[in-house]
């Protein structure tokens, strides 16, 4: 954790010649952290570690934009030894492992696995797949490694519903309660500002964080699920909220179609919601969230949200 | 070709200004942003007609820079001449140059001639006061990305391969004037320190359209091209997939104007020819303005910056 060299590696020239001058005159703020958090799980009942994020120059400032970040499937575990497998993905592998100076206080609990163990990708999975922080961060895995096989093309609404918005139980609905503590945790301890709560998850995480906005929307100033659609029926109190959305897509995601999305995000216009984005990269599968949390306007967009 | 300064007449204040201050000053600290206007002999048109050159700030302190040729929609169309502010009106350049961002291209904005169009409703009743400004303090608000939405709920709009027009795209549109565009680039690149591995393509509505057919025509010529809310033609895909031009394409899902269902064709036309750096981004709640979310955000600025020949 000594490396001063942050500069993103794309715009060294213009970062570089903008910020001659002043650098030297400023004290050196506070290195990025990664810290581990113990908690009582009442849904386990066993003692399980999240990780907090404090970016760089955490100490200088007195509060804090927060992000939740909620993971995918493969990167359950037990939320002690297995932990690091959170860090695979998503805006904490941006900060941790790409080192990027992403300017929140970042929660990144596990899911536990809820007997899904004999499912392949974690009976196969090894810790070597975990990503290193290193002086130079590694390169990011291709986005489009999914199977995408099938031309880009517009996709239909979906056929109703068959199950209710509350029937993930597998998913991060089980830890709902803890989610919250968590939350206020962070707020109470590292210097969180509850104004600036953003919730943002893939996959399975993205369930989760529709899920969570839609029971705690007077907590969270900004939900932004990545290939993770919303039941319909959760859209009253966000829409009642108002609470600014960005719905992420890739159009050949095989594993959770597009055409999902639609349903949740119509309703909420129907709601008279106008702050609903909705953006689909048509090229892409699963693996969109590579290029979503890889880029910066999902960073910017949430920054520019202030709960009232 | 004759190249002369003049002063950008709406916004005398801000560009004498700059002018002034980095004639003094320029080897001293670093340059402030410009916008230039450079004049050239229009062969399409017989005219003398001008174009935007924008200098990024520290333009002065760097070898070399990368550029950006941008092609505005309809609406902007003039003469090049008193006409020309209208192109500050959406895309990079409005976002640079308005929005006071420090993008660190050089950027060319010319103005296609109004041809046949000026009777079109929104270009025969605009006015000048449309134009934005670059204000001494401050920046103004971004138009509304939902503007010009249909109302109709969010869903895929499938796929349509009759498209409506040939590879040139729509009647009047940038192809009439490609030869003048590369001479554009041609001289940015030797008087305004433009580095030739790094030129980027880009366009919104009109100027989509005219930039997939300007990359077919030019592929080795550019590092990459992102159309906006302008689509391709099935014929564009094989050469500049043989160049292996990278692409970011985006669309609005309620985009009445342009439709999403002509985006797809040739998208997988260039997957078919073995493309594998080709993006496709639909903002499906938003219509034709989905150009303000795109240019006023850093990704696609990010992701030409990573790209060079």
């Amino acid at each position: 954790m000594t490396t001063r060299r942050e500069v993103l590696p794309l715009l060294a020239g213009a970062v570089g010649a903008v910020s001659v001058g002043c650098t030297s005159t400023q004290p050196s703020p506070t290195e990025p952290e990664l810290r581990r958090v113990s908690y009582t799980s009442q849904h386990t009942g066993t003692e399980l570690d999240y990780f907090v994020y404090l970016p760089r120059g955490h100490a200088t400032r007195a509060s804090w934009p927060v992000i939740l970040y909620l993971h995918g499937d493969g990167d359950r575990g037990d939320g002690k030894a297995d932990l690091d497998f959170v860090l695979c993905h998503g805006p904490i592998y941006e900060a941790w492992i790409q080192r990027r100076d992403l300017p929140f206080v970042m929660i990144a609990p596990q899911l536990p696995l809820f007997g899904l163990g004999e499912a392949p990708f974690f009976k196969n999975r090894t810790r070597n797949s975990i990503p290193q922080r290193a002086a130079t961060p590694p390169e990011r895995p291709d986005e489009n490694t999914a199977q995408l096989k099938q031309p880009m093309q517009g996709a239909p609404l979906p056929e109703p519903f068959k199950f209710g918005a509350d029937e993930d139980r597998q998913g991060w609905q089980s830890l709902e309660t803890e989610l919250v503590s968590m939350i206020d945790q962070t707020i109470a301890e590292f210097r969180g500002d509850p104004r600036r709560v953003h919730i943002t998850g893939l996959s399975r995480g993205g369930f989760g964080a529709w899920h969570f906005a839609a029971r705690h929307a007077d907590k969270v100033a900004a939900v932004a699920p990545v290939v993770g659609f919303g039941h319909p029926d959760l859209a009253d109190p966000i829409a009642k909220a108002k609470l600014p959305v960005w719905q992420f897509a890739g159009g050949r995601d095989p594993s959770v179609p597009l055409r999902q999305m639609y349903p949740l995000l119509n309703r909420l216009e129907s709601l008279g919601h106008d702050q609903v984005r909705f953006t689909v990269h048509e090229d892409l599968g699963h693996f969109a969230w590579i290029r979503v949390y890889g880029g910066q306007d999902v960073y910017d967009w949430m920054l520019a949200h202030t709960k009232a | 070709m004759t190249t002369r300064r003049e002063v950008f007449p709406f916004i005398a204040g801000a560009a004498g200004l700059a002018a002034g201050a980095t004639a003094a000053a320029a080897d001293a600290k670093t340059s402030d942003p410009e916008l230039r206007r450079v004049s050239y002999r229009s062969a399409r048109t017989a005219k003398e007609r001008d174009y935007f050159v924008y200098l990024p700030r520290g333009f002065a302190q760097q070898k070399s820079w990368p550029v950006m040729l941008f092609l505005h929609g309809n609406g902007e169309r003039g003469d090049g001449k008193g006409e020309l502010d209208y192109v500050l009106a959406h895309g990079p350049l409005y976002e640079a140059w308005v929005q006071k961002r420090d993008l660190p291209f050089v950027i060319i904005s010319p103005q296609l001639p109004m041809f046949g169009m000026g009777e079109v409703d929104y270009i025969k009743n605009r006015t000048p006061a449309q134009i934005p400004r670059r204000q001494d303090d401050g920046v103004p608000v971004r138009p509304d990305e939902r503007l010009v939405r249909s109302s109709e709920a969010m869903q895929g709009k499938g796929i349509e391969t009759k498209l409506p027009d040939d590879a040139r795209g729509p009647v009047d549109g940038w192809f009439e004037i490609e030869d003048e565009l590369i001479a554009m680039v041609d001289r940015t690149l030797k008087d305004f320190k433009g580095d030739p591995k790094r030129v980027y393509l880009t366009g919104l509505s009109y100027g989509g359209f005219g930039a997939w057919y300007l990359a077919s025509k030019y592929a080795t010529r550019f590092a990459a091209l992102a159309p906006v809310v302008g689509y391709g033609h099935p014929e564009h895909a094989p050469a500049i997939a043989r160049a292996r031009l990278p692409v970011w394409c985006f669309v609005g899902g309620r985009d009445p104007v342009v439709q999403a269902k002509f985006f797809y064709p040739v998208m997988n036309e260039l997957e078919k020819h073995g493309a594998t750096d080709v993006r496709l981004t639909n903002h499906e709640d938003l219509g034709h303005f989905t150009w303000v979310r795109v240019y006023g955000g850093k990704d696609l600025y990010d992701w030409f910056l990573r790209n060079s020949r």
